[in-house]
């Protein structure tokens, strides 16, 4: 890829609405490879509209959003979902199926998207288990799990693959001292490799730690997103 | 890394679609155009088949039914005269008794018979069954049948004469029963006032198929006379043969009941009935063609039609004779090929012929679309070209307004170059080499890898591991190798390459003063043919820079990356996946076995934590845990406890009947949580610490100069590391084997079933408390 290409380009993006839901919402987001983008979602709904925006999930009344250099609305359907695959996400709602292992859910995606060998895939998932303190690949189906692995098996699952974008909605969830060491080594080896992350946070905590090493800082309000600042 | 995705994202869908409808146009106008024209041929010559086809039915339906009016004319021909000789005996010979007028009948018969020659007999009744037969005789005589019926007693008399008319000879037959009133002729006379044609029947004194027409006359007085004339059938059939109905046609004669009249095949069709040959009818004569035209004949009446038996498309015409016979018909039946086969020769050799047009539309249509495809190859290879020429003018751009870059003093110039080769020829890595050691050593000033976007410098290559590759670089040779593990200049490089997963390689002598000084590398690069002479400028300007410390010894020690690449690294068993206590020979190690180990390793996870001062004791928090671990170690006996870095590691069951070992370890496990517990929270610190034990095999030894240490390593000391380690923050976290023999006086709860590195799937548990 270009290194001057954005890993992720939004702009002036405002996503169709229902008529009852006649908020205008508007996004501004360019992060280039390596950038960090820390969102205070904490006066917001949810930040999930926005992550789906970021994916192509949502089509657009105005302005245009690129992944990559590929414009979300002009891309085929097959390779918009090849594109969602060098994504990684952490969903504010879990968005586990229930019916399958943790580690089937995890390797699912990447089994997907790629021909890697499967062995080497779920090598690359242990270790990675491994980095954010669980004791391996969890093989327990996702209700079986105490929640805080499931934030764990939850961040395995955003970084596996190497993905050039990690959208983070609240991946810490009040496991300050436990998850945020792992989640930051993480998301420094993915910028290191090029990655650019959004980081949805409702934690003052999250908001106000000097580590999380944003390189920009917005809002998120009824109007979209706002760049601020960390005092704001 | 994403080695092998499904969906390349790198391609631009936009301009692969481009390129894909380019690609069909190219493709698909002249392939549409062969197609089109294909079709065209094929619809011209369904078409053309078509109405030629018609034509030449057409044609056929006037020369059938010319040859029907022929066949209706030579049968007119055949049997008019015999009626006509009916008529005239009828009208002759109706006054006085037959044997009154038996010379004007044999006069007049054998006028008959010598002027008609199709005429067999004739024939003279009356109703008392007296009757005269006058047929052909010998030498062109005649011979006359006489029955005397009544009056008086019967008599048969044969009557031979000459030509003359002189008798050569009489003799009567007692024996002949013949009796004109029961014969077809008569009978059917007798119910017609007009001229009477019979079926085919066997003629009763020759024994021949024939047909009869007969009249009858009654006089004045009320007597009934009877006038017939025999007609054999053979000249009819042989007329019918001798017709060229097409090639394989044939005509028939049948009456309205389907009875066969004549045929080419004259009486060899004939069937018996009641011992005595009759003539059968059309659809008895195993014919399919000639059945199913009569079928047809019968259901649709007469006409031409076409038909089709096994597969084969016929022709029939049914044409009704209306001069004689008695409802008489001629049935012609023709395989249309006969008539129309030269169209579908015609069109097929014309078809060949069109073929030929085809194939060469084809290759000349080939011929565009591989002109087209080169075309839009050359034009991508072209903008691919200036691309390289643009990316490689700025790249000469750059480092000219950078001379330094080939300043020997410059300790770290090369980066930028190899950045820039890189970026310039698309290659995976980019090296430069220097010469080092008179010709004897391959140094590294830098190599760059694009897709780790790291450095590395320091390998070196010496020339006794590679003597074909310092052989070909000294003589100046540029050395390009699709795959250096194959290529005898490479042969041995492949160490070195295979380690970054390159293939492809392209080394490039720098020469200066015709003496090789250096080199540039570049592996996996693609299209190195834009390139070349850029890569081959830079190895020139790195002449400037390699010279004089080309000339230096080699001083400097190889580094740390470089010793590892250089020296053959053996790679390091994994002693926890391999080791099985089955496997172990106890002969070849110098260590004990301790297989029922039971091990804790308690973990701080933050170093500043270690080091917090506790309130009120002049103390850290690990010096105070670790007291009250050799505390807790005295107490309890268990003989290993180690502080290494942010670990402590206590073990217990050194010996084989030392059932408690893990009932101890639990003990202190918890113990240790309690108190470390406690102690963080008093430092308002969280939970800096974890805990993980595991029972199970471990090796042990004594190791080191005096004082020797103790050592104890192995898969117990391993797993309850990594169960430490991934264990939650101020818990302890045990192996399924420890909750095994642990569960009968302690608490547990599950954490869950996981994949772990080297054990596979196994359970986890958190230790609670006691029991």
């Amino acid at each position: 890829m270009d290194p001057d290409t954005p890993v992720l380009d939004i702009a002036a993006a405002r996503p169709q609405v229902s008529a009852d839901e006649a908020r205008a919402r508007e996004v501004d987001l360019r992060l280039m490879a390596g950038e960090l983008a820390l969102v205070d979602a904490r006066h917001s709904a949810g930040p999930t509209w926005v992550a789906d925006l970021c994916c192509g999930l949502l089509p657009l009344a105005a302005g245009s959003a690129s992944f990559l250099g590929r414009d979300w609305s002009t891309v085929p359907q097959h390779y918009a979902d090849a594109l969602r695959g060098r994504i990684g996400r952490i969903f504010f709602a879990g968005s586990w199926v229930g019916f399958m292992d943790v580690a089937t859910n995890i390797l699912l995606p990447q089994l997907h998207h790629t021909r890697d060998d499967p062995s080497n895939l779920r090598e690359r998932a242990i270790a990675l288990s491994c980095a954010f303190g669980l004791p391996g690949l969890p093989l327990v189906r996702p209700g079986e799990l105490a929640a805080g692995d499931l934030a764990r098996a939850a961040c395995v699952r955003a970084f596996l693959g190497e993905p050039m974008l990690v959208l983070l909605e609240s991946p810490v969830q009040g496991r300050f001292n436990t998850l945020l060491p792992p989640l930051l080594n993480a998301l420094a080896a993915a910028r290191d490799r090029g990655a650019a992350a959004v980081w949805f946070t409702f934690s003052d905590l999250v908001w106000r730690d000097p580590s999380v090493p944003a390189t920009m800082r917005l809002r998120l309000s009824e109007r979209g997103l706002v760049p601020t600042t960390r005092a704001a | 890394m994403v080695s092998t995705p499904v969906v390349d994202i790198e391609v631009d869908p936009l301009d692969e679609r481009r390129r894909r409808r380019r690609v069909l146009l190219r493709i698909g106008i002249p392939l549409g155009g062969v197609a089109l024209m294909i079709a065209t041929i094929l619809l011209i010559a369904f078409y053309a088949d078509r109405a030629n086809r018609d034509g030449a039915l057409a044609l056929s339906d006037d020369l059938l039914a010319t040859l029907e009016q022929r066949i209706g004319i030579e049968v007119s021909a055949y049997l008019e005269p015999a009626a006509r000789a009916v008529r005239i005996l009828r009208d002759t010979l109706h006054d006085g008794a037959l044997g009154d007028q038996l010379p004007l009948v044999e006069t007049f018969a054998s006028s008959l018979l010598r002027e008609i020659p199709q005429i067999a007999n004739l024939n003279f009744a009356d109703e008392n069954g007296n009757f005269v037969l006058v047929r052909g005789g010998r030498d062109g005589g005649i011979d006359v049948k006489l029955v005397e019926n009544a009056p008086g007693p019967r008599r048969v008399i044969w009557i031979h004469r000459n030509t003359a008319g002189d008798e050569i000879g009489r003799e009567e037959d007692p024996t002949d029963a013949y009796d004109p009133r029961t014969r077809p002729w008569y009978v059917g006379a007798l119910a017609n006032d007009q001229l009477f044609w019979t079926g085919i029947y066997i003629f009763f004194s020759q024994r021949v198929p024939g047909i009869t027409a007969s009249a009858k006359y009654r006089d004045a007085s009320g007597r009934l006379y009877l006038f017939g004339v025999d007609i054999t059938l053979d000249a009819l059939s042989r007329f019918l043969g001798s017709l060229e109905i097409g090639r394989t046609g044939r005509a028939v004669i049948m009456d309205d009941t389907g009875e066969l009249i004549a045929a080419p095949t004259g009486s060899a069709t004939l069937r018996e009935i009641n011992q005595e040959p009759a003539a059968p009818r059309v659809d008895e004569l195993g014919d399919e063609v000639l059945t199913h035209a009569y079928d047809r004949f019968r259901i649709e009446g007469a006409g031409h039609r076409v038909i089709e038996v096994g597969g084969h498309r016929y022709i029939s015409a049914v044409t009704p004779i209306t001069s004689v016979g008695r409802n008489w018909s001629t049935m012609i039946v023709v395989p249309e090929d006969d008539f129309i086969g030269f169209v579908a020769s015609n069109n097929r050799k014309a078809l060949w012929m069109s073929l030929v047009i085809v194939a060469v539309t084809t290759f000349l249509a080939s011929l565009l679309v591989r002109q087209g495809l080169r075309a839009d190859r050359g034009a991508r290879l072209l903008l691919e070209r200036q691309s390289a020429i643009t990316r490689q003018s700025g790249a000469f751009a750059s480092l000219a307004s950078n001379a330094s870059l080939f300043d020997p003093a410059r300790s770290l110039p090369s980066r930028t170059l190899t950045e820039t080769l890189a970026d310039v020829t698309g290659a995976r890595r980019a090296s430069i080499w220097t010469l080092r050691g008179g010709g004897r050593i391959l140094l590294c000033e830098d190599s760059f890898d694009r897709e780790t976007n790291g450095h590395v410098e320091g390998l070196e290559l010496h020339r006794d591991e590679l003597p074909g590759l310092f052989r070909h670089l000294l003589g100046g040779e540029e050395i390009e190798a699709a795959d250096a593990a194959g290529d005898r200049r490479t042969v041995g490089l492949n160490r070195v390459l295979s380690a970054f997963g390159s293939r492809a390689l392209l080394v490039v002598p720098v020469r200066r003063d015709d003496r090789v000084v250096g080199s540039v590398w570049l592996e996996d690069a693609p299209g190195i043919e834009g390139s070349r002479d850029f890569v081959r400028a830079v190895a020139n300007m790195m002449a400037l820079r390699i010279a004089d410390t080309s000339i230096a010894p080699v001083a400097r020690e190889p580094s740390a990356i470089a010793k590892l690449i250089t020296v053959p690294v053996d790679v390091a068993r994994n002693f926890t996946a391999d080791l099985r206590p089955a496997a172990i020979d106890p002969s070849a190690l110098h260590a004990e076995i301790f297989p029922g180990m039971a091990v804790m390793v308690l973990r701080f996870t933050s170093a500043v934590a270690m080091g917090v001062r506790i309130s009120g004791i002049p103390r850290s928090i690990s010096d105070e845990i670790a007291c009250g671990l050799q505390q807790i170690a005295t107490d309890n006996g268990i003989p290993y406890l180690k502080l290494a870095g942010y670990e402590i590691v206590a073990a217990a069951g050194f010996q084989p009947a030392e059932s408690s070992a893990a009932t101890v370890i639990a003990d202190m496990a918890l113990v240790v949580r309690d108190r470390c517990t406690a102690l963080f929270e008093e430092s308002k610190h969280s939970y800096e610490f974890q805990i993980g034990i595991d029972c199970s095999l471990a090796f042990g030894g004594a190791v080191g100069n005096e004082p020797r240490v103790f050592n104890l390593w192995g898969d117990a000391v391993h797993i309850a590391g990594a169960m430490a380690a991934s264990a939650l923050p101020g818990t302890v976290q045990a192996t399924e084997a420890a909750y095994q023999r642990l569960r009968q006086h302690f608490l547990f709860r599950s954490r869950g079933s996981f994949y772990l590195p080297h054990v596979g799937e196994a359970r986890t548990f958190v230790l609670a408390g006691r029991l």
